[in-house]
């Protein structure tokens, strides 16, 4: 980008008019003393005068990389080509939410070197760490460059922004525990029919199609016939995610600060996906009450964790209205039988519970993972700060009403969370590794017994 | 609402030592002036302390230009003329006062808030100070000249004065607008 022209700057009218009207005062007045006064503004602005550069300036910039994960670095230069006479550059970058600069406050600076050639570009630099997954604009800024004693300035105006999208982090995820549905193809799961797998089943007469490596040689020459050890088949499963996404409860400090309800559901759908997928299951998702986001239909393979996570970086909370999103509706209409449904959310979205409680009583093994921050469900000890996140006060007197209103929120989701685990719906707290395993067991138990379901 | 703390972070140290220096230059010109001045007549000091403050805190404004003024004009109605070549040192020390104010308020402008003035600009800044300090200190010995030439005043010159300096303003101006 190119500006225009060289401007003067405050300076240089100054040290022009205060060199003029004390000057003509001493020369009326013929007061030596009053020229030795306005000396230093008649120096400085003929220095400025004739150290005024002749050519323009040229500037551009980056952003790099376009794409960041949670917690890493981005890199803005801008490359700005001086005649001769310029002196100094600086750039003061628009501030991003949950874009810290390493370097310094948003504002950086260099000295053209004094054997620079004109012509050769020059190099503003500044790091940025990114806090907080998500996408966003940033970049903007607003470059100088000024001639000798700061008298003309050149500027090419603001510089455009650039889009980076910063994917989410992943919490630690591990569990040890098989899945209560597996009825793919392969996977690591002990499926109920038999087939190939690890897992010892019963020893059954040979028939057509069986292996060869699967006859059991003494039991055969004992019964006479030839017997083979039948296995469970080893099947995978899908894996849904459901995102709530209607709200976002709670202050967030990025990656190493406290979370609020959405950062939780993010990190951990990404710990989740990135876990089964590892293990050989489908995993898909959906994200509820944000706008324009595609539904990731169930895959398995390494891409998929992409795939999943740059469509919770694309989450905007509560950008579409209960009821409103028809898309979302269908996908959860053609959840398959057998897919374990993992729901993440804070449990404040009647819409979610409801669409929670729908799967549950079409035969689905639904499990709710509780993502609402721990200083949250602590109405009394929660400071302006905390509150202002939950509700937008207008004045601090509204704190007392805001925190009864909240008690009462938290009242009514532990009645509706109380009512959901009383149907049949286990909720669990994310608690990271392990934190699956215990209601996954009860999952696989009750999938084995008989039930009745609506249809 | 930004608090104190929050506003000294933001500035960063060398903007803030930048406006330590606007407002130690001006306060001590004014000492100048009233050491200069006889009958010790303090009328004017509390506005040009007020001007002092006020250009230390909006650098980059014409409030720094207008404490220059201000300084000139004081120095104009409650200093008289030097009688002997010595009588310029005082004015020579307030000149290099007043270029202090003047290049500090200018580095204002160019540094931005929160910025660390690279080293070598620094140096730079400094060595033109130096230069500029220089041709101070030659007008005052000029000025100095010609008071112990006791020269008579003579309205030719003067008119020659005003001259240059209208030529001076004529080609000021147009060079910077181009």
């Amino acid at each position: 980008m190119s500006g225009s022209r060289w401007d003067p700057t405050a300076a240089h009218v100054r040290a022009l008019v205060v060199a003029l009207l004390v000057g003509l005062g001493a020369a009326l007045a013929r007061r030596p003393d009053l020229l030795v006064l306005a000396s230093p503004f008649v120096i400085a602005a003929a220095w400025g005068l004739a150290g005024r550069p002749d050519g323009l300036p040229q500037a551009r910039h980056q952003v790099s990389p376009a794409v960041v994960p949670e917690g890493g670095i981005v890199h803005w230069e801008a490359h700005i080509t001086v005649p001769r006479g310029a002196r100094d550059l600086a750039a003061v970058q628009a501030p991003t939410a949950y874009f810290a600069s390493l370097e310094g406050a948003g504002a950086v600076a260099v000295a053209v070197p004094g054997t620079h050639l004109p012509d050769t570009p020059i190099a503003l630099q500044d790091k940025w760490i990114a806090e907080r997954w998500g996408h966003y604009d940033t970049g903007s800024a607003i470059v100088t460059v000024t001639s000798a004693l700061g008298a003309f300035r050149w500027s090419p105006g603001q510089l455009p922004d650039t889009r980076v999208v910063v994917l989410p982090g992943k919490d630690a995820f591990t569990s040890r525990t098989g899945m209560p549905h597996p009825t793919g193809i392969v996977g690591l799961n002990r499926g109920t029919r038999s087939g190939d797998g690890t897992d010892f089943a019963a020893v059954r007469a040979y028939g057509p199609g069986d292996r060869l490596s699967r006859i059991d040689w003494a039991r055969s020459s004992r019964a006479g016939a030839l017997q083979v050890a039948a296995t469970h088949a080893d099947l995978d499963t899908q894996i849904l995610l459901i995102v709530d996404a209607f709200h976002d409860i709670g202050v967030t400090g990025g990656i190493a600060g406290v979370r609020s309800s959405l950062d939780t559901a993010v990190r951990a759908a990404t710990a989740l996906a990135e876990h089964y997928l590892r293990t050989g299951e489908r995993v898909g998702l959906i994200v509820l009450g944000s706008r324009d986001l595609p539904t990731v239909p169930a895959t398995a393979g390494r891409a998929q964790v992409r795939r999943i996570r740059d469509v919770l970086a694309a989450i905007r909370p509560g950008s579409v209205g209960v009821g409103d999103d028809r898309a979302v509706a269908n996908a959860l209409s053609r959840v398959p039988a057998g897919a374990l449904v993992l729901v993440l959310t804070p449990g404040i979205s009647a819409a979610t519970l409801g669409r929670t409680h729908s799967l549950s009583r079409s035969g689905h093994s639904v499990l709710i993972i509780d993502t609402m921050p721990p200083a949250a469900a602590e109405p009394l000890r929660l400071n302006a700060t905390e509150l202002e996140a939950l509700a937008p006060m207008r004045s601090p007197r509204d704190a007392g009403v805001t925190r009864t209103a909240w008690r009462l929120r938290l009242l009514e989701r532990a009645t509706q969370l109380h009512r959901l685990v009383e149907s049949g719906v286990p909720v669990v707290p994310w608690a990271g590794p392990g934190s699956l395993d215990e209601v996954l067991r009860q999952l696989q138990r009750r999938a084995r017994a008989p039930r009745l379901v609506r249809r | 609402m930004t608090t104190v703390r929050e506003w000294f972070a933001g500035q960063g140290r060398d903007r803030i030592l930048l406006r330590l220096l606007i407002l130690l230059a001006g306060l001590a010109t004014t000492g100048l002036t009233i050491a200069a001045a006889p009958g010790g007549d303090l009328a004017f000091m509390p506005y040009l302390v007020l001007a002092a403050i006020a250009a230390a805190a909006a650098p980059e404004t014409w409030v720094t230009a207008v404490l220059a003024l201000l300084h000139c004009g004081v120095w104009w109605l409650f200093v008289p003329r030097p009688e002997s070549p010595a009588g310029l040192m005082l004015p020579a020390g307030a000149a290099l006062l007043l270029l202090v104010m003047h290049l500090a308020a200018s580095a204002c402008g160019v540094w931005p808030p929160g910025v660390r003035v690279p080293a070598e600009a620094r140096m730079r800044w400094a060595r033109d100070a130096g230069l500029v300090a220089i041709g101070i200190l030659v007008t005052a010995a000029l000025g100095a000249l010609v008071i112990a030439a006791r020269a008579p005043g003579v309205a030719g010159a003067t008119f020659a004065a005003l001259a240059v300096i209208a030529m001076a303003a004529v080609m000021g101006f147009v060079r910077t607008t181009r």
